[in-house]
């Protein structure tokens, strides 16, 4: 995959939202507003890309080599766990400020299906590749990627969440199921980008 | 400090102990999740180029699963090829005579409708009879980066067998 | 201290994960693979029995552990017995349904970040017997397979023509209900329809009751990140 084609589909013909179907529990709770979208995307982009950083080169160097690839799943998870229980601690001690309008999303992001799927898809993508660090690099870029492309569904969804408190609804859709159908609509419009390709 | 560090070592011992037993469980399904896979192949084998002795050859090449020799002398190249996403088909591809004999499709994960475009048979047969990698051929609309995947996938065969021409020759 | 009385009873202990607290209908937890895994009924089915099987043994064994587990590394120790039969899972459906193996994909590693299976933990296993864990899962797992089966009927029938494979309405169909956006289409259709039949309102959103992070959310400002 050459580095337009990743940029390209991992922020919009394959969004890991609204294509894929990863992180849409966040997707559905946290994009009231557009300012709590902005932090959660940005601990989910700096937790995904943390992430593949480690886990990409566990998987190579560690899990490969000695035939333990079923373990994958098992250290991915666990690693994700202990970086952002380490990340929260870090970012309350040394910068508070930060803390309040990212931190308190750090913990959330833990059970968020994209970060895992994410280091997942990175490994099948990309341990092929000709090199370590073609693929390394690969990987870190699909992984910030799509996190810009989450953070930019959950930002477009807040938007069209707010325009939507005015509308009419009929009183079993109200709620969840008008958002739903607000966001298969959102979810409409990425499609068009697959003929981008 | 007690309590600080019991944390960390009840966490070691339960990852340890999941470790163990996954490792026990992994050593009692490996032989049933290989008998599965190649009972899979048999069966992807058979019903794309007929009942028949199939051996697999003991060569490794870039790009290619695995070379099959079948009791007509045909080659046949298993690999996975990516369409929309990387490695979502699996092809079966039978060459003789320096030509392409068929192309099967074992599996596809690509969206449905796109699967459904390059599974049909029009759109597969243009490659029986391919002799150059770099020929022209017919994406289906709406679906061309699945069928890139096939044509690229037929190219790499094709390669593979000229630039390997001893295998022909292996008795 | 004063010890509670059992005032749930075990029918109850089960059969509220079903319809009445469905984890997924109306906790909003685990909808990642309601969108993911239901464009046909057979592929959701075997999708929530291996969530199901899942869930009821990490309950089992989180509830056995529970008073062996220390706080500080409680919710990471979760995740591993969880990833350890996530991983069984994975093995077991490999070797002898590879067919179900091959179309949930990645969605089989995902089940360990299920909402559903560490929110019950958290919230049930960790704090309550091993009989009852067992029967908290089960119900639970019942309840998110209703729902699978639900949404996938649903997206089936009407945008395949076909349910479980066996041809129905034929040409007669919505295509667009295979694809993406018809996945959130049915969800918030199904979500309607159960809380018309529930007498409920629909769920505002992810709610706080059964998500594991809730004690971490209410710790700091504003709870629930609303």
């Amino acid at each position: 995959m050459t580095v337009l084609g990743i940029i390209l589909s991992a922020i919009l013909t394959d969004n890991f939202v609204l294509s894929k179907f990863m992180g849409c529990c966040p997707f559905l709770g946290v994009s009231q507003k557009i300012s709590s979208s902005i932090g959660m995307g940005a601990a989910v982009i700096f937790v995904m890309t943390c992430s593949t950083a480690i886990t990409y080169p566990v998987y190579m160097y560690l899990l490969v080599p000695n035939g333990l690839e079923y373990l994958q799943t098992l250290a991915f998870i666990l690693i994700i766990a202990l970086f952002v229980q380490l990340a929260e601690m870090f970012v309350r001690k040394c910068f508070p400020p930060l803390h309040r309008t990212l931190g308190i999303y750090l913990p959330l992001i833990t059970t968020n299906c994209a970060v895992l799927g994410v280091t997942i898809l990175n490994v099948d993508l990309f341990a092929a590749s000709e090199s370590f660090l073609t693929g390394y690099l690969h990987a870190l870029l699909y992984a910030a990627c799509a996190g810009v492309g989450f953070t930019l569904a959950l930002i477009l969804f807040a938007g069209v969440r707010s325009r939507m408190e005015d509308a009419d609804i009929p009183a079993f859709f109200k709620g969840t199921p008008a958002t739903l159908i607000a966001a298969s609509i959102v979810s409409l419009s990425f499609m068009a980008f697959s003929g981008m390709s | 400090m007690n309590d600080r560090i019991k944390g960390p070592i009840a966490l070691t011992l339960i990852c340890s102990a999941v470790c163990a037993l996954l490792a026990g469980a992994h050593l009692l399904t490996d032989d049933r999740i290989r008998d599965t896979e190649a009972v899979r192949l048999q069966q992807a084998l058979s019903e794309a180029f007929g009942e028949g002795q199939y051996t697999a050859l003991n060569v490794k090449y870039d790009g290619i699963s695995q070379v099959i020799r079948d009791d007509s002398d045909r080659l046949i190249f298993d690999l996975v090829s990516s369409g929309y996403e990387k490695g979502s088909q699996h092809l079966l591809i039978g060459i003789s005579d320096g030509a392409v004999s068929k192309v099967h499709l074992v599996s596809i994960s690509d969206s449905p409708t796109q699967a459904a475009a390059v599974s049909e048979p029009d759109f597969l047969d243009q490659f029986t009879g391919w002799t150059d990698p770099d020929s022209d051929y017919d994406a289906v609309s709406g679906a061309t980066k699945s069928s890139e995947g096939i044509r690229q996938a037929v190219a790499r065969a094709l390669r593979t067998y000229y630039e390997n021409r001893e295998i022909t020759d292996d008795a | 201290m004063m010890r509670k009385t059992k005032s749930v009873s075990l029918w109850q202990e089960f059969s509220k994960g079903i319809l009445r607290e469905n984890p997924n209908l109306v906790g909003l937890l685990g909808i990642c693979p309601v969108l993911a895994i239901t464009q046909e009924a057979r592929n959701a089915l075997g999708m929530g029995i291996a969530t199901t099987f899942v869930l009821i043994c990490s309950n089992a064994v989180i509830s056995m552990l529970r008073k062996v587990i220390p706080q500080t590394v409680k919710l990471s120790a979760y995740i591993v017995i969880i990833a350890g039969f996530v991983t069984l899972t994975q093995f077991l459906l490999h070797g002898y349904a590879p067919e179900l193996y091959s179309a949930l994909g990645t969605f089989l590693s995902l089940i360990t970040v299920n909402c559903i299976i560490l929110g019950r933990a958290e919230v049930f296993a960790g704090k309550n017997g091993v009989f009852r864990s067992v029967l908290d899962g089960a119900g639970m797992g019942i309840g998110f397979t209703l729902s699978l089966l639900l949404v996938s009927s649903f997206r089936e029938i009407i945008g395949s023509g076909t349910w479980f494979g066996i041809p129905l309405t034929g040409e007669y169909k919505v295509a667009l209900l295979r694809s993406a956006p018809g996945g959130f289409f049915a969800l918030g259709c199904i979500i309607a329809l159960v809380s018309a039949l529930l007498r409920k309102k629909p769920p505002e959103g992810i709610g706080c009751n059964g998500c594991p992070n809730a004690d971490t959310c209410a710790a700091s400002k504003g709870g629930c990140s609303r």
